[in-house]
């Protein structure tokens, strides 16, 4: 049963009662009233008539005359009226004697059940010297109890009117205050099914909006969580799809040649050949195993905040790459300003390398790197690397971070890049709360700059 | 013998399809990326097949295949998802081949394409031998020489797969199918007799370990 369904039926349960009692009551005090007036009618007309027979006696004068008779006979005229004046009503004289129980000058007023309809009875004793008489006023009450029945009646319609439009009302009220209780079910089980969140109009004030409001705004939340988690699992997807393919290649090459050197008949150059592509491409699937697994790490790992000198990290990298850079006679050319400022070692030094690396990939030999280290503001400081190499395409500059990304597929590849390296520094720069710029002119070069804070915020403490 | 270009820019990758498919005898030309492939297409039209990385610098091998007018090409590419493939057979692909591949796989496809254009090798020589494929007739020194029917389809995968040592195994299967009843022993028997009818004791070479390899440079 739902919940407006129970108040429902408890509201009609508790009022409805209350209702016809009250109107039972109300009934019966008019009832009451109406009938101690009656009562005071009649009692005051029966006074009134032994006072003026009373009276009329003591009147006549001759009291010689007096016998049983004379009362009858004065009375005769009253009971007559009594009659002609309603013609149900009946008044009768009677002689008790010693025999009654009636108290000069009190009245006897009761209600007797006669069958069709109640009558009232009044009784009263004449006053001395002629209390042994009694007058007995009797009338049925029919009209009385006919208007009462009809009143029920009455009543009792408004009762049933009453009880019935409050049913009504009572329900169409519940039911339109938990209209939006239910709009708010309905779009709790369309989520329930996967669709997405439909936002519920929040009407009104009440408790039932406050609902609305948080399950709109919980709705909108996990709405987003799960665009996020999809977009999540999408670039994840994408990596795996990537990875997969990027590893073909060098696979294919390996096999291929292996095969070669097994089934054909090879001079001595194809087999040095062989066995060098072979080796070349098995390092470049460990390079790219590396790679992955450097990320895998830093995605992991809680960036490990310690004081950072540039001077010693700009000698660091540059005995770090100075062979490769030797190989290409490339000449790296630095401009370090004594900062220090907060991060993880191993990660900034990956993230240089990586770029400076970049850079070499994109020069031709005996081509100038340049590597500058400086403070921007008190708070950020900036390394620039700055090549004059082949430069990029400015819709290629927006695809480079992207996980094997590559400009120029063919020149990157003979060079050994994995296709992860952006990626990597990106992760980097992004776990150390820093931004990453790049600005290239195709064949002139391209400079990256990063910035970092001189501090890092420190959720935890 | 045909001519085939291979557009493809892993020059591992390039220079291994090359190696193989000159071992068949054929004539092959390289290209590294899109716009070299352009060129040699624009100059060369007499060419039979062109083997299409689809992943190039500068044009993809979807723009160039469109460039591409009679000549049957072979897409070669690490993509297999199923939407790939249909993608890369219906812009005109005669066939499409995932890395990594096989080196029989790509001899194999190749032979497929070449005959169906019919610009597959139809004789073959070899020291004062001549085979022609078609009528399936051997003549040695202006003298024919009866096959069993046995004995050419061995020699019809030796010289359709010269070069390549193949296995016991797998000249058995490719020869006469996977249900012939017969062992490594009845390869050896037929290539002792395709050796002695032929006077190939030195081209049809055994290999420790391997099986038989028919050798042209030998």
């Amino acid at each position: 049963m739902r919940l407006w369904q129970r108040i429902y039926i408890i509201a009609l349960l508790l009022f409805l009662p209350v209702l016809n009692v009250g109107l039972f009551m109300g009934a019966r005090m008019i009832f009451n009233y109406n009938m101690d007036v009656t009562k005071g009618q009649a009692s005051d007309e029966v006074h009134l008539l032994s006072r003026t027979i009373v009276k009329d006696i003591e009147s006549l004068d001759y009291k010689q005359q007096m016998d049983d008779y004379i009362v009858y006979r004065v009375a005769e005229p009253y009971v007559n009226y009594i009659t002609n004046k309603d013609a149900n009503a009946t008044l009768e004289v009677h002689y008790v004697g010693e025999k009654t129980t009636l108290q000069m000058g009190q009245q006897d007023i009761s209600i007797y059940d006669t069958g069709d309809y109640p009558e009232i009875r009044v009784l009263e004793l004449l006053e001395a010297p002629y209390e042994n008489y009694q007058l007995f006023y009797f009338k049925p009450l029919d009209d009385f109890y006919k208007l009462w029945q009809s009143l029920k009646l009455v009543f009792g319609i408004i009762s049933l009117c009453c009880s019935g439009v409050l049913a009504v009302v009572l329900y169409l009220l519940l039911y339109e205050m938990t209209v939006p209780l239910q709009r708010l079910t309905q779009s709790v089980k369309l989520m329930q099914k996967g669709e997405p969140w439909q936002a519920v109009e929040v009407e009104g004030h009440d408790d039932i909006a406050d609902l609305t409001k948080s399950f709109n705004e919980m709705g909108a939340e996990i709405e987003a969580q799960m665009e996020q988690l999809y977009r999540e699992s999408k670039t994840k997807q994408q990596l795996v799809d990537d990875l997969a393919h990027e590893m073909r290649t060098p696979l294919t090459a390996i096999y291929g040649y292996a095969e070669y050197l097994q089934k054909a008949p090879y001079t001595e150059e194809e087999k040095l050949d062989a066995l060098d592509y072979i080796m070349s491409e098995s390092k470049r699937l460990s390079h790219m195993g590396q790679e992955l697994l450097t990320m895998a790490i830093f995605r992991e790992d809680e960036v490990n905040v310690e004081q950072i000198d540039s001077v010693s990290l700009a000698k660091d990298i540059s005995s770090l790459l100075q062979g490769s850079l030797r190989e290409k006679r490339l000449k790296l050319i630095k401009s370090i300003k004594p900062v220090s400022f907060e991060g993880d070692r191993a990660m900034i030094v990956c993230l240089l390398r990586n770029l400076i690396e970049n850079a070499a990939r994109a020069s031709d030999s005996g081509a100038r790197i340049w590597l500058t280290i400086d403070k921007s503001d008190e708070k950020t400081i900036y390394m620039r690397i700055k090549d004059e190499g082949i430069g990029m395409e400015a819709h290629d500059l927006e695809r480079i971070t992207d996980a094997f990304y590559r400009v120029d597929k063919a020149r990157s590849r003979s060079n050994g890049g994995a296709g992860i390296g952006l990626n990597l520094c990106d992760l980097i720069v992004k776990k150390h709360s820093g931004t990453m710029q790049f600005e290239s002119v195709p064949k002139q070069g391209t400079t990256v700059t990063v910035l970092l804070p001189v501090q890092i915020e420190r959720n935890e403490e | 013998m045909a001519k085939i270009l291979i557009v493809e820019d892993e020059k591992a990758i390039n220079q291994l399809m090359k190696q193989n498919l000159v071992l068949q005898g054929h004539q092959v030309m390289q290209a590294f990326d899109g716009r070299q492939a352009l060129e040699i297409l624009d100059n060369k039209a007499d060419l039979d097949l062109v083997i299409l990385d689809i992943m190039l610098p500068y044009m993809s091998g979807m723009e160039l295949i469109k460039e591409i007018e009679g000549i049957p090409v072979m897409f070669v590419t690490a993509k297999d998802g199923i939407q790939d493939k249909i993608k890369g057979l219906t812009s005109g692909a005669e066939d499409y081949l995932v890395k990594p591949f096989d080196m029989l796989e790509l001899i194999a496809r190749v032979n497929l394409i070449l005959k169906r254009h019919k610009k597959d090798t139809t004789t073959f020589s070899l020291v004062g031998v001549e085979v022609d494929m078609v009528s399936q007739k051997v003549v040695k020194d202006g003298q024919e020489i009866i096959l069993t029917p046995q004995e050419w389809s061995l020699l019809e995968v030796l010289i359709r797969n010269v070069n390549i040592a193949l296995s016991r195994d797998k000249l058995l299967n490719m020869a006469w199918g996977y249900d012939f009843d017969g062992d490594a022993r009845t390869v050896d028997v037929h290539i002792v007799k395709l050796r002695k009818k032929l006077g190939w004791e030195e081209q049809i070479k055994t290999l420790y370990k391997l099986g038989y390899r028919l050798e042209t440079t030998a």
